[in-house]
């Protein structure tokens, strides 16, 4: 199976991956192409392998084996997470954990949340309504407050897929024994430069709950952030100030999501005149 | 009122000026707390190296000495009321 793929950038996480599956190696040239880099960029990189024709089904990263069993639909979700978690690794400056996007292609809503609260959905629904796309998982933010793209594809649990009319794709049945779990949308419009944030929506899905808007202060939005933040531990000072700033100048709502179509719609026409 | 001792911003304390005065952030409670500016300000200040009585002094800078002494002995005790500082000794 011809040469890896790549490189692709996930923040300042570089990477290959080499995969012994050609169907799953022409899924994941879908998949990853969002975080392709320009050609002619060829930083270092780390480089993935995935062995998915025949057990032990393996995932190695520089020849150090991260995952190693006989659940064929392991080695790719691993992948994925492995390398969410060393974008956050290599990545400097503030990262929240939120899904961003924008409305007008200008200025970005942040979406902070825990995990299992419907940023990856939420942020699916909005690129259906074309908002442009930055991340369904981290705001990384520069140090003057702007909140740069990490357009991987969106990453839809099951549970999502009922929500959306009509539902995500799912993979060729030669790639959905690999992984089963989720699906993945690229989103139509993304960014390719880094963001102003101009909105912080604190937000929790509730099935069959009702969806509402508020708006709410700045300390409100200050309290999600730094709940959400993932590196307030090593750049406590910094973190602070900085999201402290942003939470000052960004609109600041909360969001009540029963109806994922509601809100939407709710958030579109807050945020564009 | 404690008066005396070196106050100190407490070392699990983040401070930064915003809001229109100052935040604080008790890292041992994740509790937030607004300020004042002149409070903030004073905060961000107290770093365990002055006693109440020299903070008194380079404060008054020559002005009402009394009312100062009253200000600070004011805004002392409310950030210790809040957990924000610590007393080092005198």
């Amino acid at each position: 199976v011809n040469g890896p793929l790549g490189p692709y950038a996930a923040l300042d996480h570089c990477f290959t991956v080499s995969v012994d599956s050609v169907p799953l190696r022409r899924y994941l040239e879908q998949v990853l192409g969002p975080l392709a880099l320009p050609s002619g960029r060829d930083p270092a990189a780390a480089h993935y392998e995935l062995t998915v024709a025949e057990a032990p089904f393996r995932l190695r990263r520089d020849g150090r084996v991260l995952h190693s069993g006989h659940h064929r639909s392991r080695p790719t979700a691993w992948l994925f997470f492995d390398v969410n978690q060393q974008a956050l690794r290599a990545t400097d400056g503030t990262i929240v954990h939120a899904a961003v996007a924008s409305p007008d292609g200008i200025g970005a809503w942040l979406f902070p949340a825990a995990s299992e609260q419907g940023k990856s959905t939420l942020v699916a629904g909005l690129v259906r309504t074309g908002w442009t796309y930055l991340s369904d998982e981290y705001a990384a933010l520069t140090p003057a407050g702007l909140v740069r793209p990490y357009p991987r594809a969106i990453a839809l649990d099951a549970s999502a897929w009922p929500v959306f009319d009509p539902p995500p794709p799912a993979p060729p049945a030669a790639v959905e024994r690999f992984w089963p779990a989720q699906r993945h949308v690229a989103a139509p419009r993304r960014a390719g430069r880094p963001y102003p944030v101009v909105a912080v929506v604190a937000h929790a899905y509730r099935a069959g709950g009702s969806t509402a808007l508020r708006a709410s202060s700045g300390l409100d939005a200050l309290r999600t952030l730094l709940s959400c933040s993932f590196t307030l531990d090593r750049r406590a000072q910094a973190d602070f100030a900085l999201l402290a700033r942003l939470a000052e100048h960004a609109a600041s709502w909360r969001l009540d999501v029963g109806d994922l179509v509601k809100a939407c719609k709710l958030l579109s026409s807050n945020a564009l005149p | 009122v404690t008066v005396s001792g070196r106050p100190s911003r407490h070392p699990d304390v983040l401070l930064t000026e915003a809001f229109e005065g100052y935040v604080a952030l008790d890292r041992r409670t994740n509790e937030l707390v607004q300020l004042r500016a002149d409070a903030g300000l004073l905060l961000s200040q107290l770093d365990g190296s002055l006693t109440v009585e020299q903070i008194v002094a380079e404060s008054a800078q020559g002005g009402d000495i009394a009312t100062v002494r009253q200000w600070l002995l004011g805004t002392l005790d409310a950030l210790d009321e809040a957990s924000l500082i610590e007393y080092g000794p005198t």
